[in-house]
């Protein structure tokens, strides 16, 4: 093939489309990987304080009715060390085990980015405290906080979710149930207890979340625990998700991918009957030569839809909530660190009073990369029916300079909203409460360094499409806890790399083609390994 | 192969080494002579290797360099923010026989200083010197000059054959003094190399080993990033917090393990 004719243009460098060219690339196909911006992750990029306040202005002006991102706002002054910072547009943490684990090893993309664990999970309660959230049975165990009936039904209760439960008596006819519902009715749990379990455990995003998906993800979770240290969830260095996206790209490289990146897309235009069975001319600004493609693989957010062409849309593998088609986000940079609770789990959940805190003497610990969950109705002026997930990145997680801390906010929402209601809006009764849980309270809430908001829309599924084209659009992506978005995304690649493959096959076919798919990662080449010593 | 990866648990210090310059001024090759004693002539682009390790030994310390190449992503300037990250050395590489790749080198390392890590340690390479030499001091090569033709990267420059026949020092166009020179004013160790012979190519690696601050990056690894040496309670358990995917016992068929 000549140097600028391909098997594949991929367009968009998401953390989707930067699996799906990295496994195209290593079963041998030639990959084109192009991206309009600089910078690699598209909307989930890993960007500098800099680039983000870049990318708040650039949404501000392009704000129009069927915007992904609307009302997008920031501070003015951008912190300095603007570069030592490492913000990410679709913050996440990894179930240790799932799809997205096995394919950062599988692809050997883990060795490009470093890990580390949750340092802990607490939630929000209505009297203005965080309390760690228990993560095994041992820590339910050692609770002196639960009354013994209620530990007894949580046991009962978290044996049966990480268990075979198909079939089990117990969801009989309630797999559609609302989860807080059946852990209610079906294992007389009380109201905090449900609240705990739903939302800081199995990561619901409204109540009316169905039972059965949510037991699936509690038990993918419970099992993920243990098998990297305490915490079943791990969160990537520098940003998490979009270094994900750039490592793969770089896998993708490896093999031979080549990455294009910075160029507005000019034009795709359709070839008919070309003699080498190309079927699209991609050119680009700013680069002398024409693309020749046999198939176009491309993010939804690359529009419009080239004249003539009729796209094949890939639906989503699974969604979490159907319901939800809105996220209002807040980033805010902070200079003082929040506080982590006292290490006695659940002790704001009883129903009887403990014995006095013997932590309560000493100061309390800082918050390095964790994660905070308000249910719904804990906070006075917010969300009565969904959960607010808050992620703190700091230092640990290589993500800010010493001593800053980035706090992400994620608000689902199932309401429309007022034209004229901003993300700030929303978001504004949750960022004073994070605020007032400073380490150091008597000198005051927190006053953020930098904050942004904006309203992210999850984008439609095509209609007008055929399942015949060579013009293929990924699934859109959903609206999903930060716990589940990194592992769907992943299964999406690979039913994405699946419809790539079966195209490819069709348009050229090769020699070592069989019926088989090719494996989604083929093992490692042992020239990956370390070589000489 | 016994050893941990994390390069702590003997006197190892890891260290991350990114590779830049121009198309097909045998960055591949020089490495792959440091790293295996080997010389491929004609050697394709640079595919297939994520990156490549080699020990080099230093008075009582054993520095284990982890070299990353650019896997052509620098070529329409698309190289990942990750590849420069915690970098402490970078060898930069330009081929004696084009003076337009040390102009490149100089961009590279203009480069290096605005995105890289600030202690970083920069090597200036001027490879490709075995066809800027008489022919008796390459004896070692038993081919003409045209197998120099290395095609390290996908580039599209037309890498054309240097001419046989011609006087070898006619061929250099950039003077050793004028390399120096640049090298010095901007703070880089400077060599000239050959990936054929091997030429100097073990001496950038020694040279950079010396000059590396092993007692901070052993710091660094030991508490996270020096940086973390706080007064923070929670640093101590926050680098332990640190996993390695790669070790899990459970996937150890997937795992390097090295």
């Amino acid at each position: 093939m000549e140097e600028s004719q391909f098997d594949v243009v991929v367009i968009g460098t998401g953390l989707l489309e930067s699996i799906t060219a990295s496994a195209l690339s290593k079963a041998g196909y030639k990959v084109a990987h192009i991206d309009q911006n600089s910078y690699y992750g598209a909307e989930e990029a890993t960007l500098s304080l800099d680039e983000l306040a870049q990318w708040i202005d650039k949404q501000q002006s392009s704000d129009t009715q069927n915007s992904r991102f609307k009302h997008a706002k920031r501070s003015d002054t951008v912190p300095k060390q603007s570069r030592q910072y490492a913000v990410c547009l679709q913050p996440s943490i990894i179930p240790s085990i799932g799809p997205m684990i096995s394919s950062l090893v599988a692809s050997g993309v883990a060795k490009y980015s470093g890990f580390r664990l949750l340092d802990c999970l607490t939630i929000y309660n209505k009297t203005g405290s965080i309390a760690n959230v228990p993560s095994s049975k041992e820590d339910i165990f050692k609770s002196k906080e639960i009354s013994l009936l209620d530990k007894r039904r949580l046991m009962r209760f978290l044996t049966f979710a990480s268990g075979e439960f198909e079939g089990k008596q117990e969801l009989e006819g309630k797999e559609d149930l609302p989860f807080p519902e059946f852990l209610s009715t079906g294992f007389s749990l009380n109201e905090n207890i449900c609240s705990v379990i739903s939302y800081a455990l199995a990561f619901c995003l409204s109540p009316d979340d169905a039972t059965l998906p949510a037991l699936k993800r509690l038990r993918h979770y419970l099992r993920s625990s243990g098998r990297y240290g305490p915490s079943p969830f791990l969160i990537g260095h520098y940003g998490g998700t979009g270094d994900i996206a750039q490592g793969f790209c770089r896998a993708s490289a490896v093999s031979g991918g080549v990455y294009i990146l910075g160029r507005d897309i000019t034009g795709i235009a359709p070839i008919s009957s070309d003699p080498n069975g190309f079927n699209y001319a991609i050119t680009l600004s700013d680069f002398p030569d024409t693309i020749s493609t046999r198939l176009v693989i491309t993010s939804p957010s690359n529009s419009p839809l080239p004249v003539g062409v009729t796209p094949r849309q890939l639906s989503r593998t699974s969604a979490q909530v159907s319901n939800i088609h809105c996220m209002a986000r807040g980033i805010l940079i902070l200079d003082r660190p929040l506080a982590s609770p006292p290490q006695e789990p659940l002790s704001d959940f009883a129903e009887t009073a403990g014995d006095v805190d013997e932590n309560q003497t000493s100061p309390p610990l800082a918050i390095d990369t964790g994660i905070l969950v308000f249910p719904p109705g804990s906070v006075q002026g917010g969300s009565s029916k969904h959960p607010v997930t808050v992620l703190v990145t700091g230092e640990g997680s290589l993500s800010t300079p010493k001593g800053k801390w980035i706090v992400y906010i994620g608000c689902p929402l199932s309401e429309d909203l007022e034209d004229s209601t901003t993300a700030e809006d929303v978001l504004k009764p949750y960022v004073d409460a994070i605020l007032s849980l400073s380490t150091n309270p008597s000198s005051g809430p927190i006053d953020p360094l930098f904050s942004v908001s904006y309203l992210e829309y999850s984008p439609q599924e095509l209609t007008n499409t055929t399942n015949e084209s060579t013009y293929i659009i990924v699934p859109p992506p959903a609206i999903a806890s930060l716990a589940d978005i990194c592992d769907e995304l992943t299964v999406d690649a690979e039913a994405t790399f699946k419809a790539a493959i079966q195209v490819l096959r069709q348009l050229s076919p090769r020699e070592n083609d069989d019926d088989e798919y090719p494996p989604f990662w083929p093992p490692l080449p042992v020239e990956e390994e370390d070589n000489e010593w | 192969m016994s050893d941990s990866a994390s390069g702590s648990a003997d006197k190892s210090v890891q260290v991350k080494l990114v590779l830049l310059g121009e198309a097909a001024v045998g960055k591949s090759s020089v490495v792959l002579r440091f790293v295996s004693n080997e010389f491929q002539a004609n050697k394709e682009p640079t595919i297939g290797a994520a990156f490549l390790t080699q020990k080099c030994r230093l008075e009582d310390r054993i520095l284990r360099y982890e070299i990353w190449d650019t896997a052509g992503q620098e070529r329409f300037h698309s190289l990942a923010p990750m590849y420069y990250r915690n970098a402490q050395a970078a060898v930069v590489v330009y081929d004696v026989t084009k003076a337009s790749s040390l102009e490149k080198a100089k961009s590279w390392v203009k480069e290096l200083q605005r995105q890289a890590n600030p202690n970083i340690v920069i090597a200036l390479a001027g490879n490709k010197i075995d066809l800027v030499q008489p022919s008796a001091s390459s004896s070692s090569s038993t081919s003409s000059p045209e197998s120099e033709d290395e095609a390290d990267d996908a580039t599209a420059t037309p890498d054309e054959a240097p001419p046989t026949g011609t006087e070898p020092e006619s061929l250099r166009q950039v003077p050793r003094e004028e390399a120096q020179a640049y090298a010095t004013e901007a703070g880089l160790l400077f060599f000239e190399t050959s990936a054929k012979t091997g030429e100097g190519v073990v001496e950038i690696f020694t040279e950079i080993a010396k000059k590396i601050p092993i007692e901070h990056i052993l710091a660094a690894t030991r508490g996270n990033g020096a940086r973390s040496a706080s007064g923070n309670p929670r640093a101590e358990g926050s680098q332990q917090s640190n996993v390695n995917l790669n070790e899990d016992p459970n996937k150890s068929k997937d795992a390097c393990n090295c």
